[in-house]
């Protein structure tokens, strides 16, 4: 039932995209998100198929994996296209059917928009395909920390992220034996309206939540006995340093920027 | 001269955002400094809120019901959140529903605008924390935080509409009908279970050996 799960979309790999600090990396996907609003013109969005195709190009990312991220958006794209072919007011009019007209400013607007979401989740895939749930996670404690000061518990989040991420296969498990045992005993979960069905859940539920909290009581007993005590005073294993190719990547996008700045004239 | 025409170009929408994010700020340290004395999150209130979360997530995977333009209903999956934010209160509620909404986004990231992605995460399911509101009822708590989900949702909804459809259509209910339809059968499965007096008691004793 749930044993065909994939956590995340991270893919192995030692590209120099992959070897980036994760700050830097979390960084610059932020930067290409807005400037991807910068832009206004076709000309700009040519410059940032080149700058992607490149970035996936050295990230040796596989195409299919590109296409696959793209999946879930599909119909909001064809729905995008849609409303705007069809209800945006131009100047001359190819087509007109009772409401609905196609103009060329409405076929313009269609193209823009959709090349604008589909670099958007290509550009935000590439992030996640390319750093793993656990360094994602330390990147946004160590980019959080400078607002402790303001009452984010950095620590405490990039902690809990962790823990959870470690703790979701080990709870499919869970979950899956626990289905499968309460089968056993003859539950049925697939029939029925929705009130019965909500009840036939329970003893799946109800398990879950205990183990669940018991596994919670037991981790917070083991870290104490290894003197954890919260992210004062903590060091890391694998500390994060920033090298020359993370400067380099770091003056390649302002280039970017730079450029798209420029196209907009 | 280029900046400062942007500035003013900039939707009133926009400004709404950021006021509320500076609104949330400042509530936040206000939060913050009125308890002072209470220790913010011990190791045992990390764990929880870490399983809450794993466990939401596996539940999220279980789809017991297919709807027809692509939402599903899971196997009440906002409970643990739900749990976590009547165990603890509102304001862990809603960190520990951000947080599960930042993993949702690393899981599948789901991005057509700057706005969109921080209302639509951390956000909308830090939102669903309201339901430590109501810390006698579970039911009471869980249409809470399901229609503090919804309000967010449907202003990235709104935001949506507003940047990639032509203007003059009637933005609020479209997105009020689309979130409504994979939104509301998620929240009815998960009150009719808050309902069911074997799952209430059961949560009451957790909760309470916790506080």
């Amino acid at each position: 039932m749930i044993r065909d799960i994939t956590l995340g979309q991270y893919l192995p790999g030692d590209s120099v995209i992959h070897r980036l600090d994760p700050r830097v990396k979390i960084i610059l996907s932020t930067l290409y998100v807005v400037n991807l609003f910068i832009i206004n013109k076709f000309i700009g969005y040519l410059y940032v198929a080149v700058f992607t195709a490149f970035v996936i190009f050295i990230a040796k990312i596989p195409f299919k994996y590109i296409m696959k991220s793209l999946k879930p958006i599909i119909w909001l794209l064809l729905f995008t296209a849609v409303f705007n072919v069809l209800l945006t007011p131009g100047e001359i009019v190819y087509a007109r059917f009772g409401p609905f007209t196609i103009t060329d400013k409405g076929i313009y607007l269609a193209g823009f928009m959709i090349i604008r979401i589909v670099f958007l989740i290509v550009g935000t895939s590439v992030l996640t395909l390319t750093t793993s749930p656990i360094a994602l996670t330390d990147g946004i404690e160590l980019l959080l920390n400078p607002f402790k000061k303001i009452g984010v518990p950095a620590h405490e989040l990039a902690m809990m992220m962790t823990i959870a991420l470690r703790f979701i296969p080990t709870l499919i498990d869970e979950t899956d034996k626990i289905i499968k045992a309460q089968k056993a005993r003859g539950a049925d979960f697939e029939s029925g309206n929705i009130i019965n069905r909500a009840k036939n859940l329970i003893p799946i539920l109800v398990p879950l939540f205990i183990n669940s909290f018991r596994r919670a009581d037991e981790l917070a007993l083991a870290m104490e006995a290894r003197c954890y005590k919260g992210g004062e005073g903590r060091t890391r294993m694998k500390q994060f340093n920033i090298e020359k190719n993370d400067y380099i990547s770091i003056v390649v996008m302002v280039c970017f920027i730079i450029i798209s700045i420029l196209s907009r004239r | 001269m280029h900046f400062f025409e942007g500035l003013l170009k900039i939707k009133p929408y926009v400004w709404a955002i950021l006021g509320a994010l500076v609104l949330i700020a400042i509530t936040s340290i206000y939060l913050n400094k009125s308890n002072t004395k209470e220790k913010k999150f011990d190791t045992r209130k990390i764990t929880t809120a870490s399983l809450c979360i794993a466990l939401s997530f596996v539940l999220s995977y279980i789809k017991i019901f297919k709807l027809p333009q692509g939402g599903s209903i899971t196997l009440g999956s906002l409970i643990p959140l739900f749990i976590f934010a009547y165990t603890y209160g509102v304001k862990d509620g809603v960190i520990v529903g951000a947080i599960y909404g930042i993993l949702q986004f690393i899981q599948e990231p789901y991005i057509v605008h700057w706005a969109q992605v921080i209302i639509d995460y951390p956000l909308a399911f830090g939102a669903l924390g309201l339901a430590g509101l109501s810390r006698k009822n579970i039911p009471v708590g869980m249409v809470l935080g399901g229609v503090g989900r919804l309000f967010f949702h449907v202003i990235s909804g709104v935001i949506f509409f507003a940047s990639y459809a032509p203007e003059g259509q009637n933005v609020l209910v479209y997105s009020l009908v689309y979130n409504l339809t994979y939104l509301l059968p998620d929240l009815i499965l998960c009150i009719v279970i808050g309902f069911i007096p074997q799952f209430k008691n059961a949560i009451n004793r957790l909760s309470t050996e916790r506080c």
